[in-house]
């Protein structure tokens, strides 16, 4: 497979006004767009929009699980119904779809045609695989990595789809990279758009016990980097061994060539750990400080990460706990936190971040956490993950 | 960065399986009834006094008889022998499955879960680890068995070290003396952990019911929602891994193979006791609290408490009723309807626990803090 890439970080920045403007079309036509709260503006007038799983919470078993479209002020721009729950949703880099990967252990991902407002057809993975939630396109677009779980083979694997097709219907599933760790989770592209960057959070499940996790006691996270063109592994990290309990999960890459990582305690052992940490190939493995309070209050438990604008902040969210920390990506010092109940969803926010949670808020902070928007639809449960649109 | 061992204010909610937990300490954002700080001291107290100490003692205390009763069956292996051991097994089966909803604390520290019992399994773990074992030559321990994987360490492997077909008292003895060595070395380290486990319980008891900082929780209010939460992920695991997983949508697609003690033939005594154990946790026993006393005495509140209660006395009642053997049971269509029936009344019991009791007792339960997502 061959793919021509340019750095993930240089989207051209008409992307968002092709993606918002047909959000405002479709939307308005199918009627599927929910009048903005009293001065809001209206998509389509450039301002950010960002894309998540939800949950209805008005809503019994079915149709209770969907994706929507949220404005930075927290009002609603859209939704659209999803088969089952996803979890991260991932924006095309050019054109106005996106992909919505069904939550572990998944079978499932499937198009959202952003213009036409509405979902497209499901693709399900091969039986022998599970979808880990997330995965990313190539940074022009014509190819996507899913990662998933092969099963039988207790391994991680990248799939590949050729997305070159504008019709998603068109789209091809064409191989499969190999992670080279196990249970892997998200997986980022790193700028040059040669190498992914992967999660792997190091625990084993299977279909036959769901979410049960097999191996607590054998455990193997890591952070790889896989060459995008021949699944070569570029190299393999893992934290110190006084960490090995702590699964690496999510992800965010970085300008400078590193990667920035939050982790899940496995299993605990009685002690306070360091939970977010920063790293590239040939390592080390920085791990960032953070205030022992903190980290009590993260509770082992980091859900969603995301650099700022300029990538000089990076911010990992504890639904557990309820609260998201920042530090400085350069130099790993804590700069500040942000409390929102059940709070996961975590983007990009001008040069600070905009944080949603699990009973329907949304909050926009700067760069040292300090708050600047709150606004609640308790209607809806915001799912773990949020992106911008483009 | 260790914190001293007296204050371990690591804690951690969901263990093996997705667990719905609580919002932390934050003000939620659904108005709840408020609990004062003095009603959670209060409901600690006369939880840990009847309800929480006497399972853990009783669950070391089974051990330590089931320890006794595999070194005196070793000492001279016959028949007799080999029923005592698997009567002791039951009884240590027994107390774990009137404990394993007590997760908060110590029972997760240093994946004392899974060694004392490794289930769910990975595929073909526990007979594959236990086959090396067993084929080694250098001595066993309990001491060597503690640093082995958890999949050898505790009554799982023991399940089929005593109960695996052709199982006979000749299997323990002369060429096959290694068995006995590991059996002997399994129940001696799951007499340890389990013995680990009530002393730290009691040494943590105290600070608990002061309010301050323990593996249970940062404070009594967080150790209340913490034990809540770990009722609903006993729910979830006795709805997801005990019945769902091997009962499958249907006769034919039922997977005896990954359910729980299919050996020793306890797969929904397993069941009842984990549900009757929830049960004593939501209504009380010994005449102490339990969760329904958290509800106001409304009358509302008053019929939610009397729901709740009958709900895991029918889950437990529907759960005894299914007929042995399980895995017979829940592949043939008549049969089977006894096991659908149990699955339901045990749903039914988890629901009220999802969602009715939560917002009567002032406990909110998150949506994005399921485990590893």
């Amino acid at each position: 497979m061959v793919t021509e890439m340019s750095p993930i970080i240089d989207r051209h920045p008409i992307n968002r006004r092709t993606v918002l403007a047909g959000l405002g079309v479709g939307f308005a036509a199918l009627g599927l767009f929910r009048p903005c709260a009293a001065g809001a503006a209206a998509p389509g007038g450039g301002l950010p929009a960002y894309l998540t799983s939800y949950r209805d919470m008005t809503s019994g078993e079915a149709g209770r699980y969907g994706m929507a479209g949220l404005a930075d002020d927290g009002t609603v721009l859209f939704r659209i119904p999803l088969p089952g729950r996803g979890h991260a949703v991932m924006p095309h880099p050019t054109r106005p779809l996106a992909v919505v990967f069904q939550r572990r252990p998944g079978r499932w991902l499937v198009p959202i045609d952003l213009s036409a407002g509405r979902a497209g057809r499901v693709e399900t993975v091969p039986d022998d695989r599970r979808v880990t939630g997330h995965g990313v396109f190539s940074a022009d677009g014509r190819t996507l990595f899913v990662v998933e779980d092969d099963v039988p083979g207790e391994v991680g694997v990248i799939a590949v789809y050729d997305t070159a097709a504008d019709d998603p219907d068109a789209w091809k599933r064409i191989g499969t990279l190999p992670t080279h760790g196990i249970g892997p989770h998200e997986a980022v592209l790193m700028p040059g758009g040669a190498m992914l960057a992967v999660g792997n959070g190091g625990v084993l499940t299977h279909p036959d016990t769901g979410r049960a996790k097999l191996n607590l006691d054998e455990m193997d996270a890591s952070l790889t980097f896989v060459e995008v063109a021949s699944g070569r592994l570029v190299d393999k990290l893992r934290l110190p061994e006084e960490h090995a309990n702590l699964g690496i999960r999510h992800l965010v890459a970085l300008p400078d060539g590193s990667v920035a990582f939050g982790s899940q305690d496995e299993h605990p052992v009685g002690m306070l750990q360091p939970l977010m940490g920063r790293a590239r190939p040939g390592g080390p493995v920085a791990l960032f400080d953070t205030p022992d309070d903190v980290l009590s209050r993260l509770d082992g438990y980091i859900g969603s990460v995301a650099a700022n604008a300029d990538g000089s902040v990076v911010a990992g969210s504890s639904p557990r706990g309820g609260v998201a920390g920042l530090w400085d990506a350069a130099s790993g010092a804590f700069l500040g936190s942000h409390p929102l109940p059940d709070g996961c969803g975590l983007a990009t926010h001008g040069n600070g971040f905009i944080l949603t949670g699990g009973f329907g808020g949304v909050v926009t902070m700067g760069r040292d956490g300090r708050g600047e928007m709150e606004h609640t639809t308790a209607a809806y449960g915001w799912d773990n993950h949020l992106m911008p649109a483009s | 960065m260790p914190l001293p061992p007296s204050l371990p204010i690591r804690r951690r909610i969901a263990a093996t399986l997705a667990g719905a937990v609580l919002a932390g300490a934050l003000a939620s954002a659904t108005p709840a009834a408020a609990r004062s700080v003095e009603e959670d001291k209060s409901f600690l107290d006369g939880l840990s006094k009847t309800h929480i100490l006497p399972r853990i003692d009783a669950l070391a205390a089974a051990s330590a008889e089931l320890a006794a009763r595999l070194d005196g069956f070793c000492a001279a292996p016959d028949a007799a022998g080999l029923e005592r051991a698997r009567d002791g097994f039951n009884g240590a089966m027994d107390a774990w499955m009137n404990a394993q909803h007590l997760r908060p604390g110590p029972l997760l520290l240093h994946l004392r879960n899974e060694r004392i019992a490794f289930w769910p399994e990975r595929r073909g773990i526990v007979a594959r680890q236990l086959g090396q074992l067993l084929g080694g030559t250098a001595p066993v321990t309990a001491e060597s068995i503690a640093k082995q994987s958890a999949a050898v360490q505790g009554l799982t492997a023991l399940e089929r070290l005593l109960w695996d077909t052709d199982v006979s008292p000749a299997r323990f003895t002369g060429d096959n003396a290694r068995r006995c060595a590991v059996v002997t070395a399994i129940g001696r380290n799951v007499a340890v952990v389990t013995d680990e486990v009530k002393a730290e319980w009691h040494e943590l008891t105290p600070a608990l019911v002061r309010g301050e900082a323990t593996s249970v929780g940062q404070n009594a209010t967080d150790a209340v929602g913490n034990l809540y939460s770990s009722l609903v992920t006993a729910a979830q695991i006795v709805t997801d891994q005990k019945l769902l997983a091997p009962m499958g949508p249907g006769a034919a697609d039922a997977k005896p193979a990954v359910a729980e003690s299919l050996r020793s033939g306890r797969t929904m005594r397993n069941v009842t006791l984990n549900l009757q154990a929830m049960g004593a946790m939501v209504a009380g026993e010994n005449g102490g609290p339990g969760f329904v006393s958290l509800i106001p005495a409304t009358a509302e509140g008053k019929a939610a408490a009397g729901t709740a209660t009958a709900a895991f006395a029918d889950a437990a009642k529907a759960a005894a009723a299914v007929p042995a053997p399980f895995e017979r049971t829940i592949s043939e269509a008549k049969p089977r309807a006894a096991a659908d029936a149990a699955l339901k009344a045990v749903k039914a019991a988890r629901d009220v626990l999802t969602q009715k009791l939560p917002p009567l007792i002032g406990i909110t339960l998150g949506f994005n803090e399921l485990d590893g997502d």
